[in-house]
């Protein structure tokens, strides 16, 4: 059974503008305790579209059960980050830039599992074409 | 993953019909495969040379290139496997975080602000180091031509060099009475392209004697979103032009892979044109020069550059002379987020 992660952002809605802190919360649900071996939480930006896909890492944590008391990865946890100046989130033709937050937890027997929380980074849609505005909504 | 094996793959925005992990793996197989053998190979040319009678080894130069050339396809195939395990047992967040630490000890990072303040956007050093002398900054030319005009050049040069030799081969066996027709045939088609090939070169070489330097300046880089600013153009050259065109352009640019080829495909997403003269006559004593206004669209994106991916924004200027082809002439500029912060991230 895969175990459900939840991620919460605080004020990312519209969007994140540059500069502005980042406040995740995140929490594994439905698994056993002794399970997950490692959990991974970042804030990354990635590209997708006609190119082969780049990945912009921005915060990277990494915790495993030594690292916390009684060995226990499950419980809630807050990460803080302020958001660079860019690249800022975009919609093009044949380019488009997301930001996420992604927590991957590594379980027994090589098991993975991962969720990504998508935000936008910039306080418009960044499309100078018609066609992306469009693409946007 | 996909639900069956495919020798051929495809690939559509994020989604791929094969497993990047089956591809890993077999990539890791490939290693060890090579590792394995180069180590039993190694354990051959050893063995012979202690073993084997004196007679019989080989010799002891031959040895020592047998051990360097498998030492090295081991050496190759450890560092392979090794970095293949490695990429499977770390996710790609993490590879990314640690090739981010290490950009970020790079020496010359401090004197390089703008890198940091602005991650994935190129650096501008090239780009502001220029200074003008009707406005601010003179703009670099990201240049077509010479590459250009050497390949045509070279082209020319080499065809006609082996027009030359064929005939020169085709005359002297027929004086000598041994008529080689297949040769002397091909020498008229040849000779056609001989002729267009020169015909190419002199219209480039005019191109380049008869259109001067171009020069764009501007007011400021780099440029911001919604900021108006100024350009300045001053074409020279002796040429008597249909129309001169200066255009603000965007392009998104995309490097791929399918299978062993690389690949790259540009779109253009925004064009505006700056300027838009008709009938010019361009002299030594009087070349073109003018300004011109120019404002980013408020929502427009700012230069980006990552392995794979780009978005430029260039001025591009087109000329269309009464006499010949056109040329272009391509000038990158820097476009900055609207919200500039100097917190670093």
């Amino acid at each position: 059974m895969e175990p459900l992660i939840s991620i919460q952002l605080f004020d990312h809605l519209p969007a994140y503008r540059p500069g502005d802190v980042l406040k995740c919360d995140y929490q594994i649900d439905a698994v056993a305790e002794g399970e997950i071996q490692a959990v991974e939480a970042s804030v990354l930006w990635y590209t997708e579209g006609k190119g082969d896909e780049d990945i912009g890492v921005h915060f990277f944590e990494r915790r495993m059960p030594a690292d916390v008391e009684e060995g226990d990865l499950r419980p809630l946890k807050s990460f803080s980050t302020p958001l660079p100046n860019s690249p800022l989130t975009y919609v093009g033709q044949i380019l488009t830039v997301h930001w996420c937050v992604r927590v991957r937890a590594f379980l027994r027997q090589g098991r993975e599992s991962f969720m990504d929380y998508p935000f936008r980074l910039g306080d418009q849609l960044n499309g100078v074409n018609n066609e992306s505005d469009a693409a946007i909504g | 993953m996909s639900r069956k094996f495919r020798i051929w793959q495809k690939k559509r925005g994020r989604r791929r019909t094969g497993s990047p992990t089956a591809a890993t793996f077999g990539e890791a197989a490939i290693y060890a495969g090579m590792l394995m053998a180069a180590v039993a190979a190694l354990g051959a040319v050893i063995a012979d040379r202690v073993l084997a009678p004196a007679d019989a080894r080989l010799p002891l130069m031959g040895f020592w290139v047998a051990t360097v050339v498998i030492g090295l396809l081991a050496g190759i195939g450890a560092t392979g496997l090794i970095s293949r395990l490695w990429l499977m047992r770390t996710s790609a967040e993490r590879r990314g975080a640690l090739a981010q630490k290490a950009a970020g000890i790079d020496l010359l990072a401090d004197q390089l602000p703008s890198t940091r303040d602005f991650p994935s956007i190129p650096r501008d050093e090239h780009l502001i180091n220029s200074p003008g002398t009707n406005l601010k900054y003179r703009l670099p030319r990201s240049s077509t031509l010479p590459w250009e005009f050497l390949a045509v050049g070279v082209l020319t040069l080499s065809w006609c060099a082996v027009l030359g030799v064929g005939i020169v081969t085709a005359t002297h066996t027929s004086l000598v009475g041994n008529w080689r027709w297949p040769l002397i045939m091909m020498m008229f088609p040849m000779s056609g392209i001989a002729f267009w090939l020169t015909y190419r070169f002199l219209a480039t070489l005019r191109r380049v004697t008869r259109v001067g330097p171009t020069n764009v300046e501007v007011s400021n880089q780099p440029f911001v979103p919604g900021v108006d600013y100024d350009i300045h153009l001053s074409q020279a050259g002796r040429i008597l032009l249909r129309s001169l065109k200066v255009t603000l352009v965007c392009d998104e640019e995309a490097i791929f892979r399918e299978g062993t080829d690389v690949r790259s495909e540009s779109r253009r997403v925004f064009e505006e044109r700056l300027l838009e003269m008709k009938s010019l006559e361009i002299t030594d004593d009087r070349p073109f020069s003018m300004k011109c206004g120019l404002s980013l669209p408020g929502n427009a994106m700012h230069s980006f550059r990552s392995a794979s991916n780009a978005i430029h924004w260039r001025v591009v200027v087109e000329g269309l002379p009464r006499y010949g082809d056109r040329f272009e002439r391509a000038f990158s500029v820097l476009v900055h987020p609207t919200r500039v912060n100097n917190g670093r991230s």
